[in-house]
């Protein structure tokens, strides 16, 4: 179970999230819906370790997050696939993918993580010397999953993976998700692509302004008519 | 011909000494940004403690290099420390570490006074000590501190671009927040690169102290050829850093044996200005390209 609760996030004195709470299990795929600005990015970085919270808790199977060091939150089970990608673009796929693991020191385990990213994305195996950021897009988004996957998490939080990728390519990511999903990782899914993003989520959230303003299941939500409104324009 | 390849050896030897004294400056600056003043007070301290602990308590000056290594890790490792909790940005380093120059060289001063000191030859073998092929000479203790540059500039290049270590250390350069992440812990490889500076910092310091007279203020003379070194070398580039130190200990070799030996000192600086005209980048690449923030 990962817990976020009465969560508030502050950048100096500018509120970018007030108690919030959500709580997911490993078999879920949860999405974090909102506007720009609304505080989705910051919500995951916060649980990711590399915001600090000003009150409020992340708890992992009860265990609270906050009192590690930032660089140990990876090796608890949570891996973050940023907004953005956030490559180290000067290093090869291959080299990004093994930082993935920095946290686990299992050769054989981390050459088998790393047998299984090559086996969900084969380009990657083809363009393993290459810098990471001469790839396109798609690619660099392969590897940012790559790359999280390789730190063997429990939960996976993806910050708007669909964002700055061709239309046939944003198909492929929500496959890729539901795949994700199904390798028995908890996903936690930033999105602006509500439309698609409902098609596959278990339950979402929406944020507006930093606050919580509702949450339910697939089936609440695409019944709502303020997320029919503001959403998917229906 | 004989004068030229005289001249070849004896540059060749030089560089190796260039190399050893700019390879830290270059990794710290490159791989940790504190453009890092001291340096050239930690190199000019472990000169002193050779030439000390060998002419007044007779140890062989080579073997003092197991007091001043761990002396240059030390201090390399404090200052390491001190960087990162004060939080000094780049430019912060320059003008902290400049000071901390100046503070070392008042405490040599204050011990060692002005005078010019160097080891008196029946305290030191390695100065007579020298390698006669043929015609040509090579001092013995300048061919161990190619050997030591050789091997600190190889290691320091294995380390970036073949270990996990390495691959760890450029990833927090480039992107620190998702390197600590994904699970680096930046501060511990930092003090590893400030060990190796300080191992280098330390053997070369101790070859000036073997092969030079000591003034306090004869720290300021090696920073023109390192900074040329380490800019036309491409920051925290081993490889780089080798290369650049042995064509500029060339040229200063050949411009002292065919011209004026009083320019030999310009040479490393008017190569700089010259490259730095026409590939303002210099000559090799950095380790890790980092957008000036």
């Amino acid at each position: 179970m990962l817990e976020v609760t009465d969560l508030s996030v502050y950048y100096g004195e500018a509120r970018a999230l007030e108690d919030i709470s959500i709580t997911m299990d490993q078999g879920e795929v949860v999405a974090v819906l909102g506007a720009n600005g609304a505080g989705k990015s910051t919500l995951v970085n916060t649980m990711a370790g590399i915001i600090p919270a000003r009150s409020g808790q992340v708890l992992l199977d009860g265990a609270p997050l906050q009192r590690l060091a930032s660089h140990k939150v990876v090796g608890e089970g949570i891996a973050l696939v940023p907004e953005g990608r956030m490559l180290f673009n000067q290093l090869t796929v291959a080299q990004n993918l093994k930082l993935g693991a920095y946290s686990l020191d299992d050769r054989s385990e981390i050459g088998a993580l790393q047998q299984t990213v090559y086996d969900l994305f084969p380009i990657l195996h083809d363009r393993r010397d290459q810098k990471a950021g001469t790839l396109s897009g798609g690619q660099q988004q392969m590897v940012a999953i790559g790359r999280a996957l390789m730190a063997r998490p429990r939960y996976l939080l993806m910050d708007e993976p669909s964002l700055g990728l061709a239309p046939i390519i944003v198909d492929d990511m929500f496959d890729l998700i539901v795949r994700v999903h199904e390798m028995g990782i908890g996903v936690l899914v930033v999105e602006q692509n509500v439309a698609r993003t409902l098609e596959i989520c278990d339950r979402g959230y929406v944020l507006e302004q930093g606050t919580l303003a509702l949450s339910g299941t697939r089936e609440e939500l695409l019944g709502s008519s303020a997320v029919r409104e503001a959403y998917l324009a229906m | 011909m004989q004068q030229w390849i005289q001249a070849l050896i004896t540059g060749l030897l030089l560089g190796g000494l260039y190399a050893t004294l700019s390879l830290g400056f270059s990794l710290t600056w490159g791989l940790l940004r504190t453009i890092n003043f001291a340096h050239f007070g930690f190199a000019l301290l472990a000169s002193y403690v050779t030439y000390e602990l060998s002419t007044v308590h007779g140890f062989d000056p080579l073997l003092t290099l197991v007091a001043t290594v761990p002396i240059g890790v030390a201090l390399s490792l404090g200052l390491q420390w001190f960087v990162s909790k004060v939080k000094l940005d780049m430019f912060g380093t320059l003008v902290a570490t400049f000071g901390l120059l100046l503070v070392l060289e008042a405490a040599i001063s204050r011990y060692w006074l002005q005078d010019l000191r160097r080891i008196p030859t029946e305290n030191n073998p390695w100065l007579s000590n020298v390698l006669s092929v043929g015609p040509y000479t090579m001092p013995v203790v300048q061919i161990l501190g190619l050997v030591a540059a050789v091997a600190l500039c190889g290691f320091s290049w294995w380390l970036l671009q073949r270990s996990r270590a390495g691959y760890a250390i450029r990833a927090s350069v480039e992107n620190p927040t998702m390197a600590r992440a994904f699970g680096i812990d930046a501060t511990r490889l930092g003090y590893l690169i400030a060990a190796i500076s300080g191992v280098s910092v330390a053997i070369a310091g101790s070859m000036i102290g073997i092969l030079y007279a000591l003034s306090p203020a004869s720290a300021l003379i090696w920073v023109p050829v390192t900074l040329a070194v380490v800019l036309l070398g491409g920051l925290a580039n081993p490889v780089g850093v080798a290369i650049s130190a042995t064509a500029l200990a060339l040229a200063e070799s050949f411009t002292r044996q065919f011209a004026d030996p009083s320019l030999a000192q310009l040479v490393a600086l008017g190569i700089l200005v010259i490259v730095l005209l026409f590939k303002p980048s210099g000559l090799f690449r950095p380790t890790v390209e980092v957008s000036e923030r």
